[in-house]
């Protein structure tokens, strides 16, 4: 599903839908990278 | 356009690199059938016609337009119609008596919707005469109303309070020569013959309601003060300002001038060399220790004090 699908779907402009997808983007990478820190001590 | 996350290959952040491979690694998503058959059609449909209204911003546009208009109606719906004001004819008699008033005591009577011919007959004033020989001035027995004083009689007093600051009492530097100790009770008034043969003024705003040689002392405290302080000042007649001062007192026994009729006694006494000065400076530190006057009372007790520590000759 795109973007604009989404915020269609949802009711919001897309510029909200992308925004929220990069925050999630980020905090997933955030806890992959906390994870693998603590795989590696 | 962001490259989506699965097609994130060649990255240099492990951290990106590992998140990519964990997407790719998932499964396809499937969706249940139907789904995605009914979010098509969800973005397929017009969107609702009045779904802007539910944005919180036109809500409160909305509520801030209307609830003026809402109230304004509700107010115009209770409020009573205006009635007619029953006008009552005025005799001549009226009219007349009515001129020769006060302006407060006239304000007073307006409004009254009786008729004349039923309305109590309202108190002349009351003028005490004094008797032949006497310098007093005749006062009539009207008390100012106090709660009904215009905002111009307030404007009057704040004018007159400036007045009294601003004008610097040269009076003051004459030492006060004292031939008694300061008494403890209540200044005691000893005409001194500077206050006989002063002149007479009789104050403009205030006509006389009785004819002859007696004058009609102003009706409002700040323009009794107001005649006193002139009297002082411009005129140089302590005397006469002394008495305009007690007439005052006598008035107006808790006016809102107290204070500065106080200072104003100050001053005259010490311009003639009265040793009531003294003790009236004593009062005013005493009723108003950390009043604009306490310079002059101060001031006035020092010249006192230096005149009494003279040696006697």
């Amino acid at each position: 599903m795109s973007g604009d699908e989404i915020a269609t779907l949802l009711g919001v402009p897309p510029a909200t839908v992308r925004i929220h997808l990069h925050r999630a983007r980020q905090a997933m990478i955030a806890l992959v990278a906390q994870q693998r820190a603590q795989d590696e001590r | 356009m962001t490259e989506r996350l699965r097609d994130q290959v060649d990255v240099e952040d492990p951290a990106v690199a590992e998140l990519a491979r964990l997407v790719r690694a998932a499964d396809d998503l499937d969706p249940a059938p139907g789904a995605q058959h009914r979010v098509r059609e969800r973005m397929a449909e017009p969107r609702q016609r009045w779904s802007w209204l539910h944005r919180p911003v036109v809500v409160l546009l909305v509520l801030l337009v209307v609830t003026p208009v809402v109230i304004a109606g509700v107010r115009t719906l209770v409020a009573p119609a205006p009635r007619p004001s029953p006008v009552a004819p005025v005799s001549d008699e009226a009219t007349r008596s009515a001129s020769s008033r006060p302006i407060a005591s006239r304000r007073a009577i307006a409004p009254s919707p009786e008729p004349p011919a039923t309305a109590q007959p309202i108190a002349i004033p009351e003028v005490r005469v004094p008797p032949a020989g006497s310098e007093a001035v005749a006062v009539p027995e009207v008390r100012a109303p106090r709660a009904g004083a215009a905002p111009a009689s307030d404007a009057r007093l704040e004018i007159h309070r400036s007045a009294l600051v601003t004008a610097a009492p040269d009076a003051i530097a004459s030492p006060v020569v004292s031939s008694e100790p300061a008494p403890a009770g209540p200044p005691a008034r000893t005409p001194g013959p500077a206050r006989v043969g002063g002149p007479r003024h009789t104050f403009a705003p205030s006509p006389p309601l009785v004819g002859g040689s007696a004058t009609v002392a102003p009706a409002h405290e700040a323009e009794l003060v107001l005649h006193a302080l002139r009297l002082l000042r411009n005129d140089r007649d302590a005397a006469g300002a002394l008495r305009e001062l007690d007439l005052y007192r006598a008035r107006f026994p808790d006016g809102d001038l107290a204070e500065e009729v106080l200072a104003l006694s100050i001053e005259a006494h010490a311009a003639l060399a009265d040793g009531a000065a003294r003790t009236l400076a004593a009062e005013y530190l005493r009723r108003f220790p950390h009043a604009r006057f306490r310079a002059l009372a101060e001031r006035v007790q020092r010249a006192s004090s230096s005149a009494d520590d003279r040696p006697f000759r």
